[in-house]
């Protein structure tokens, strides 16, 4: 009988919410919450001997830490496989997911599998690596994805032939490997073509990369009479984070007050970006920010005027549709505000 | 036009006092053929040689695989330009040798390559190893400046293929297809409701070892044109390219154009196949933009609805693909691209050279870069010394028990961009 | 593009690793001993500068990896940034970097003399039919 570790997070752990997102990594015996349909699925050829549970917060905010100790956690149950989530669309979640098979496969060496929704930023960042099946957006998908997830499970244990994407339901990882067909090259052409010119449906064999085609803005006239603003995705706010930016995949962004600061301090200011050492942000937040070097140009009439407010997120494996939610709506506030260009930071 | 491809199946091929075709054997006499070589005066000594599908035999360098094909009546002869005149070809009787074909061998630069294994993991990459080949070795004069080089060895290969046919005139064939090819107003009025397919054959003409010829002319500096597809199935096209064994377009794969072939199959049925344009892949960037302006233009004057369009080479080649593809598409002609792609050993780059995102339908025909272990053969044709350094393969790569790791771009024809063989790449 | 659309005697710069081009009788060659890869992104800052490309970057049948060797011609005058040199020399050298990254030691370094002099005569060859048919000198 195979061995597998379930990783869960508080909620789907069944500890609590929200409010208990904090929590350090714990251990439970045998299948937990969603691991119960799990195991049935698995039925006689594996078991699940224990499930690890952790809080998204902590994990996000502790990642190195939370990983080790979760490694620690399972590496004396020696499984043949360790399986996280479903995760669906949450983002922390998501991420934990990713991040803890991906460590679970480079420590033991053992397959590992999780299941998301495509557009969840742990996909994004961990599909290479790791085996993620698609979900549904929510946990309605939960019925559907438990079988998918047992049946491929139990193809890795067993060291089956993975099919394609198509066929087996996971995130395509995005190695492009070569088939012998039925067709030559042309007939196939040739078919797609006669598709094309019926209008019908037809798949192309090498997709075009993404193409995100952004005219730029036709150049400020004149800078020295422009009102420019600052905006980060380097995580600088107020000290104490008043709007609680997350350190990872951030869900809000905030505008903050720099009325009559010429420089920014690690006393009136912090980084909250997870993605890099802190160090020298804290020491002097202008070297993310730039606050400093933006009112001696100001002062030199090198530019019309500063804006009294900045605007700063955290880019961190912010997922693309928040960035561009977050872009749009300081966009917007910019043009009322009578601001013709923006300075923007990441980190 | 009308043309009837005389089929005769070859089973073995094999050296005798006289050259014959009979009961599926290919009788060659290596002095006659050698003599009929040796009329070029750069030729210095000619030898050949044999390799039978399932032979544990090793074909490398390859310059270029030919088949043989001689016309039986009709106008002109095979090979205008080369082995025929200048004369239209493309009507009448062509014989054709099937399972077979010549693979020219020798070095004309130091790093020519290309190889066809007769039996194992290499031979599942193309169709030539399951075909019977004669192999000549040309030996030039000294001395040879390397253009001339290049075109005897070019000319001999041809002139071999097609004595190798000729010793089937006026024999039954096993086998025959006739195609018919209507004038395009005749098309026009007869297939009313059928979609206008143009194809494009984008030909290669960049200098030594990147030409291609058409009725005996390098393409460089040609404005688009267009051609009978029946020219084309009697060797109007010939291959002047002799880098890119993976995917270069050799000239059996001009000879027998897959897309031609199989929008002939087609014509009348699903599609009405208008003809074929030829588009030179110059090296200057302002002769890509004006060659596919002139293919689109040409295009709009034939009143296609839609186009294959196929490449040869990878790099530069590639822009000459999309360009043709966004100028047609703009003008709300529909494009289909065929192409192969080099993505790295795990496919996971990104595999083509340019892009363009009108480009919505691409077929593959595999990516070159996949590494494979061909297994020592017992036999190798050609230049031993050439396997020291070939694309993917080099002295260190020859594993103890002589086993070589090469990409499949070493493979001759392995990742055709015309479609010639079977194999795509899918992504994981 | 400086030409205008006129086939005259027009004036570009040669950019190439290639020595045989410095004895070819091909004017305005400014030479640089560096690899295919590096050469292009010696072009690069060229073209943000405003020079267009008149050739293209990569070969049609020989890999930027494989070939020791390349020759670029661009335009000698500068203009406006042009939008299609600058998308091409960044997907060549995207293109070469991933092909370079095939092997531990790209196939390019492990040529013998010989070898390289085949390869230095094709990119010559190649340089000068384009220059033939553009009819430039």
């Amino acid at each position: 009988m195979k061995k597998i570790v379930h990783y869960l997070n508080q909620f789907y752990g069944q500890l609590g919410g929200e409010e208990k997102a904090d929590l350090k990594p714990i251990l439970k015996e045998g299948p937990v919450g969603p691991g119960m349909a799990l195991a049935e699925v698995l039925g006689q050829e594996a078991a699940i001997a224990a499930t690890v549970i952790c809080g998204d917060n902590y994990f996000a905010d502790h990642q190195d830490e939370a990983l080790a100790e979760i490694l620690d956690m399972i590496a004396p149950y020696e499984p043949d496989m360790v399986i996280a989530g479903p995760g669906f669309n949450a983002g922390r979640y998501g991420l934990a997911c990713g991040a803890v098979c991906s460590a679970a496969k480079e420590k033991f060496h053992i397959p590992v599998l999780t299941a998301l929704y495509p557009e969840n930023p742990g996909a994004e960042m961990y599909h290479k690596p790791v085996y993620i099946l698609k979900t549904a957006i929510s946990a309605t998908g939960m019925r559907k994805i438990i079988p998918v997830m047992g049946k491929f499970a139990l193809k890795l244990l067993k060291g089956e032939e993975v099919g394609f994407p198509e066929e087996e339901g996971y995130i395509p990882q995005g190695y492009r490997v070569n088939v012998h067909t039925v067709q030559n090259g042309a007939e196939r052409g040739v078919d797609m073509l006669v598709k094309k010119l019926r209008g019908e449906h037809f798949v192309t064999e090498l997709p075009m990369p993404v193409f995100d085609r952004v005219p730029p803005a036709p150049p400020v006239k004149d800078l020295t009479k422009a009102k420019i603003a600052m905006v980060t995705s380097g995580g600088i706010v107020p000290k104490g984070n008043p709007d609680h930016i997350e350190s990872a995949n951030a869900s809000r962004y905030g505008i903050y007050d720099i009325t009559g600061l010429d420089d920014l301090t690690g006393d009136a200011f912090m980084t909250v970006h997870g993605g890099y050492d802190p160090v020298y942000a804290t020491e002097d937040p202008d070297r993310v920010l730039p606050l400093d070097a933006m009112r001696q140009i100001e002062k030199e009439g090198g530019i019309g005027e500063l804006y009294n407010y900045y605007y700063a997120t955290v880019g961190n494996t912010t997922a693309v549709s928040s960035a561009k939610k977050f872009a749009t709506e300081i966009a917007q506030d910019m043009l009322r505000k009578g601001i013709q260009a923006a300075i923007l930071t990441s980190n | 036009m009308k043309l009837t491809l005389n089929k005769f199946y070859v089973k073995d091929i094999q050296f005798a006092q006289k050259s014959a075709f009979a009961d599926g054997i290919l009788y060659v006499d290596k002095k006659e053929l050698a003599e009929y070589l040796m009329e070029d005066p750069n030729i210095q000594s000619v030898d050949f040689d044999i390799a039978r599908p399932g032979e544990s035999v090793r074909i490398i360098p390859i310059k270029d695989v030919i088949q043989p094909r001689y016309k039986q009546s009709g106008t002109g002869q095979i090979f205008p330009g080369f082995v025929g005149d200048v004369e239209t070809v493309g009507n009448g009787q062509t014989n054709v040798l099937e399972d077979c074909c010549v693979a020219t061998s020798g070095k004309i630069v130091a790093f020519q390559e290309g190889i066809i294994d007769m039996c194992g993991l290499g031979a599942t990459y193309n169709s030539f190893s399951k075909m019977n080949i004669l192999v000549p070795l040309i030996y030039p004069v000294e001395g040879l400046d390397k253009h001339t080089h290049e075109a005897t060895v070019r000319v001999a290969g041809l002139k071999t293929a097609a004595y190798m046919a000729k010793q089937t005139l006026n024999q039954n064939p096993d086998a025959s297809e006739t195609y018919e090819h209507e004038s395009i107003l005749e098309m026009g009025a007869k297939y009313k409701d059928l979609p206008k397919v143009v194809y494009v054959d984008m030909v290669q003409c960049q200098g030594l070892m990147h030409d291609t010829y058409v009725y005996g002319l390098n393409v460089k500096g040609i404005l688009s044109t267009m051609i009978g597809p029946l020219e084309v199935l009697d060797g109007a096209i010939i291959s002047g390219n002799c880098a890119a064994p993976g995917h270069k377009n050799a000239t059996i794969h001009h000879e027998c154009n897959p897309v031609i072939m199989e929008l002939l199959k087609r014509h009348g049925k699903d599609l009405c196949f208008v003809g074929v344009l030829l588009n030179n892949e110059s090296a200057m960037l302002t002769e890509k933009k004006r060659a596919a302006y002139y293919t689109s233009n040409l295009s709009q004057l034939l009143g296609a609805d839609g186009m294959i369009i196929t490449e040869e080479g990878g790099g530069n080649p590639e822009t000459d693909l999309m360009l043709n593809c966004r100028f047609h598409e703009k003008k709300g002609i529909k494009t289909v691209l065929i192409t192969d792609e080099y993505c790295g050993r795990d496919g996971a780059s990104q595999g083509l050279a340019d892009v363009t995102p009108e480009a919505d339908a691409v077929v593959t025909n595999g990516n070159g870069n996949q590494f494979v272990v061909l297994p020592k053969m017992d036999r190798v044709i050609g230049d031993v010394e050439t396997v020291k350094i070939i694309t993917g393969g080099n002295a260190n790569s020859i594993g103890q028990d002589g086993s070589l790791s090469v990409e499949i771009a070493a493979i001759m024809g392995s990742c055709c961009e015309m479609g010639y063989e079977h194999m795509t790449t899918r992504l994981r | 593009m400086n030409r205008k659309g006129v086939n005259s005697v027009a004036v570009f710069r040669c950019i190439t690793n290639n020595p045989m081009i410095l004895n070819s009788g091909i004017p305005q060659v400014e030479y640089h001993e560096t690899d295919v890869l590096s050469l292009f992104r010696l072009i690069q800052p060229e073209i943000d500068k405003g020079y267009a490309l008149l050739s293209h970057p990569l070969t049609g049948s020989i890999r930027p990896d494989i070939t020791p060797y390349k020759t670029v011609l661009l335009s000698a005058q500068k203009a406006k940034a042009d939008q299609q040199s600058l998308q091409l020399i960044d997907r060549a050298i995207r293109y070469a970097e991933d092909l370079y990254s095939l092997r531990e030691k790209p196939l390019y370094l492990m040529w013998d003399d010989q070898a390289k002099k085949d390869f230095q005569y094709v990119d010559l060859s190649i340089i000068r039919q384009a220059m033939e048919v553009e009819q430039i000198r």
